[in-house]
């Protein structure tokens, strides 16, 4: 568990800050980035395991950094985050997605996804 | 403006109404969320952290600080959220009555500078130097300066600004303009949407360019004098 790296990114500073230091008292190895294109940037220099990825994010937004990160990096499994309560009736998990949580993020459940990413990567 | 004139709106809102309402409550909801998220985590790392010390890691009084400190301001930052929620939610109580615009104004723009920074656009408003109190409807007002500001948005690039002022035009009128940078004309069917909602309020809508910068003009009667 303590090779695994995770790269967070949400605009929320406070929230991927913390969840940054949880995952570290968990042997994950994590780090965040608060925009799309910083985050594209960010996996051209170093390379992560998984990557968690807020959908509404300033500036590119979540779907088109996914799509980005996806194209250069297709083996990295990539888990959305919304702060929409859930995906709605109608509404299919984005493609390209390993996995879609909604806020607030149940840490466990999160751990729990990035062990399964992993896995399947 | 009297009551009359929306009379019809207030019973029954139209469609767009509701989809004005639904997007304003919907980003609100989604900050709320973000806030709720912030505290959750937070009072889970503090449970993190007395489930180390009770397996002898120190506990840094700083560290517990900072964490009360950010519950504090994300809790501050919940209920200002909700108070601005709360306002907007009771412009509609009555279809017609009198209110400061700069406050309505600067309500509106703390609950929609979310969109416009999603985008990476500044949104910048310049108050009027006395108040201004109006009598006219405030859920028109709040509904077409949304509406313009998010069909800007609509065609903005990152970093463009978008500029709100509000002032006394004459006696009676007060002015509200938005400025940014042209990007394109809004669709003919826009422009008629905003002017007929003014139009409800008596007042007018004038678009028009200069140089490469696209201005909105708001002209609502009903200032007190």
């Amino acid at each position: 568990m303590s090779d695994i790296k995770v790269l967070l990114v949400d605009d929320e500073e406070e929230l991927v800050s913390t969840l940054v230091e949880r995952l570290g008292y968990r042997q994950i190895k994590a780090q965040f980035i608060l925009n799309g294109a910083a985050a594209i940037q960010k996996m051209r220099e170093e390379s992560f395991d998984v990557v968690v990825l807020d959908l509404k994010l300033p500036g590119i937004s979540g779907i088109e950094t996914m799509r980005v990160i996806k194209k250069e990096h297709p083996l990295v499994p990539i888990i959305l985050i919304t702060g929409h309560g859930s995906l709605g009736d109608n509404q299919e998990m984005p493609k390209g997605a390993f996995e879609y949580l909604p806020k607030p993020i149940d840490l466990e459940i999160l751990i729990q996804k990035i062990k399964q990413a992993v896995t399947v990567k | 403006m009297t009551p009359d004139d929306n009379n019809g709106r207030s019973q029954k809102l139209k469609n767009g109404d509701l989809a004005f309402f639904g997007a304003l409550t919907a980003s609100v909801s989604h900050e709320l969320n973000n806030i709720i998220s912030i505290i959750d985590q937070s009072a889970g790392l503090l449970t993190d952290l007395l489930a180390g010390a009770q397996s002898g890691r120190p506990l840094s009084p700083e560290q517990l600080e900072r964490i009360a400190d950010r519950i504090k301001y994300q809790t501050g930052r919940g209920v200002d959220f909700i108070r601005r929620l709360n306002a907007f939610a009771h412009s509609t109580d009555e279809p017609v009555r009198e209110f400061e615009l700069n406050q309505l104004v600067e309500n509106l723009a703390a609950l929609t500078v979310r969109f416009a920074s999603l985008k990476g656009v500044n949104l910048k408003v310049t108050y009027s130097d006395q108040p201004l109190n109006i009598i006219t409807s405030p859920f028109l007002i709040q509904q077409v300066l949304y509406l313009i500001i998010k069909n800007i948005l609509d065609r903005a690039l990152k970093n463009d600004d978008i500029a709100l002022s509000i002032e006394r035009h004459d006696r009676t009128h007060a002015r509200l303009v938005v400025t940014s940078m042209a990007r394109g004309e809004p669709e003919p069917q826009k422009a008629a949407e905003w002017k007929a909602l003014v139009g409800i309020m008596k007042g007018e809508v004038f678009i028009s360019t200069q140089g490469e910068k696209i201005i909105f003009e708001i002209l609502v009667p009903g200032v007190r004098t």
